[in-house]
């Protein structure tokens, strides 16, 4: 079966200045790829020439092992980087152009704005409406004619914690129905609650990509102190999942993997002799892993 | 697949009132532009009043002469309207959202040049309408034949008027802004040719898109000083200007298939 997007060698440059550098993507039909990066990192632009919006400079791409064309868009819900509608015109009328476009019947347009919660403003002009719910609008759009793959570029942008939740939960039910999604984000801990792919861009490069277990499966930093430190130092050495140690003052630290165990650590270490005094499991920040990943990768 | 651009230029059109509030007034201009010009205009020649209606004004055949010339100085009107229903779409981002959810930018083109076409051949209905009107009231024995001896002006008519907005449509999809591109057909207009013209060796001038377009159909008041001017529409200037016309949409479509929307 052939991938539901593949992008070989992607470069565009706006003036002289890189903005995607080679970018190269397999996403298998069914995942939901998250494309996470720092604002400027490439995220739009590659959103935008998948999308036919945007020309690149090089480079290929198949939507379902078809060279792109306007046909295989018709498959495609797009969410660009901002809603673009009419402002005198209502939700409906809007969504009545982007239906006629896709070739999808205007029933269909109820039941979308039912979804996103507007069923009831839907003969309100856009103008009138919020930024969530221009934002949710969009997202409705995307739902018109259950296409295959949604391409969101930053969904949950203008949205409150509430409208977060719900687009988070909507992606995450459209997904169990085997749908393919393909998203940018530049919030890791989105990514990581939504996504089972993730690749990780930065100023236009890509730097990893994979599972999102894979990338993203934190490092937590150990803190132990106990009386004799030159024995601790040599138990933690032996055991499994715990890396980097070193000596801080009273205390050793290290990093530890997510399979271990902390209170077996500590039996174990009592076991052997050692009673440590001071233990603490520090949870790495999503923020300062990300700095870390891409510090780590460049 | 013209079903669809149509549906969708509808639904924009219809309840976008600056359109609307714009064509009741290129309307009223037209009507108005012709009866009072007929009515009370005059012209000095040689120390000599001469009043319009001698010009056989409002009666056939002379009439569709007189009346598809005068009326041509409203397709700037038009093609104002062109530059903002392009730049509008343009302006929200519509063009690009066009396209991310399956049209071909030639689709975009063809959307417009539908609503093009419709513009022009309302306005040469309403020319026809309003010839019709002030010809069969004021022609004492109009026979058919009468009425059609110079009907062929309403064909360069509509060319005329939809070759106008052509070449507003490549202004408003090059420049993107309603503004900007009004001014800059506008200063096109009015020193931009010009320019080339006093360029260009003289030949060569007649070949220019508003040189041609404007000589489609010629100037009936020459006919006053004794000047003789062609009395049909089918001159070179009307084969050139559907050469301009094929030219000038082909570029609107070069330009949005090799950039970004």
């Amino acid at each position: 079966m052939a991938p539901a997007l593949r992008i070989d060698n992607l470069s565009k440059s706006y003036s002289g200045i890189a903005a995607l550098d080679n970018f190269s993507l397999i996403v298998e039909p069914g995942s939901v790829y998250g494309i996470l990066g720092p604002n400027g990192s490439g995220k739009t632009t590659t959103l935008g020439i998948i999308l036919g919006v945007l020309r690149p400079d090089s480079g290929t791409w198949q939507w379902f092992g078809n060279p792109p064309s306007a046909r295989s868009r018709k498959r495609i819900g797009p969410l660009l980087e901002k809603p673009n509608f009419f402002p005198y015109l209502s939700a409906e009328k809007n969504l009545m152009i982007s239906a006629r476009i896709k070739g999808v019947g205007y029933h269909h347009i109820d039941e979308v704005l039912e979804s996103a919660g507007l069923a009831d403003r839907k003969h309100s002009p856009f103008y009138t409406y919020s930024l969530g719910m221009k934002q949710r609008l969009a997202l409705a759009s995307t739902l018109l004619g259950d296409p295959d793959v949604l391409v969101l570029d930053e969904p949950t942008n203008g949205l409150d914690p509430g409208g977060i939740y719900e687009v988070r939960s909507l992606i995450r039910e459209v997904a169990s129905r085997g749908k393919t999604i393909i998203m940018a984000s530049h919030m890791l801990d989105e990514i990581e609650k939504v996504c089972t792919h993730v690749a990780i861009l930065k100023k236009g490069r890509k730097l990893t990509g994979g599972t999102t277990r894979e990338i993203l499966s934190s490092q937590d930093t150990l803190e132990i102190a106990a009386a004799d430190l030159d024995l601790l130092h040599r138990l933690l050495s032996g055991t499994r999942g715990v890396t980097d140690i070193s000596r801080d003052n009273d205390r050793l630290t290290a990093s530890l993997a997510d399979e271990v165990d902390v209170a077996e650590l500590n039996a174990m270490l009592v076991q052997k002799g050692v009673k440590p005094h001071h233990l603490l499991r520090r949870k790495q920040t999503l923020e300062s892993h990300f700095m870390e990943i891409t510090r780590g990768l460049q | 697949m013209t079903g669809k651009w149509l549906a969708i230029e509808k639904v924009k059109m219809l309840h976008y009132r600056t359109f609307w509030v714009i064509l009741a007034l290129y309307t009223l201009m037209l009507v108005a532009g012709y009866y009072l010009s007929g009515s009370f205009g005059s012209l000095s020649v040689n120390n000599q009043q001469i009043n319009l209606p001698e010009l056989t004004v409002f009666a056939f055949p002379g009439l569709w002469h007189y009346l598809t010339y005068i009326s041509g100085f409203l397709h700037y009107i038009l093609a104002l309207t062109v530059i903002a229903l392009t730049a509008n779409d343009l302006q929200y981002g519509l063009w690009r959202q066009h396209v991310a959810e399956g049209m071909d930018r030639s689709e975009l083109i063809g959307a417009k040049v539908l609503v093009m076409m419709l513009l022009a051949l309302y306005s040469t209905l309403l020319v026809i309408l309003t010839g019709l009107a002030f010809g069969l009231s004021h022609t004492a024995d109009a026979d058919l034949a009468l009425v059609l001896e110079s009907a062929g002006f309403l064909i360069g008519y509509g060319v005329q008027a939809f070759a106008y907005m052509t070449l507003a449509f490549l202004f408003a999809v090059v420049v993107q802004r309603a503004g900007t591109a009004i001014i800059l057909l506008l200063v096109y207009a009015v020193v931009g040719e010009r320019l080339i013209l006093f360029l260009l060796p003289e030949p060569l001038s007649f070949y220019l898109p508003m040189a041609a377009f404007s000589a489609i159909i010629s100037n009936p008041f020459m006919t006053l000083f004794g000047i003789e001017v062609a009395d049909s529409p089918f001159t070179t200037a009307f084969y050139i200007s559907l050469a301009w016309i094929v030219m000038l949409l082909g570029a609107a479509y070069a330009f949005l298939r090799y950039n970004d929307v």
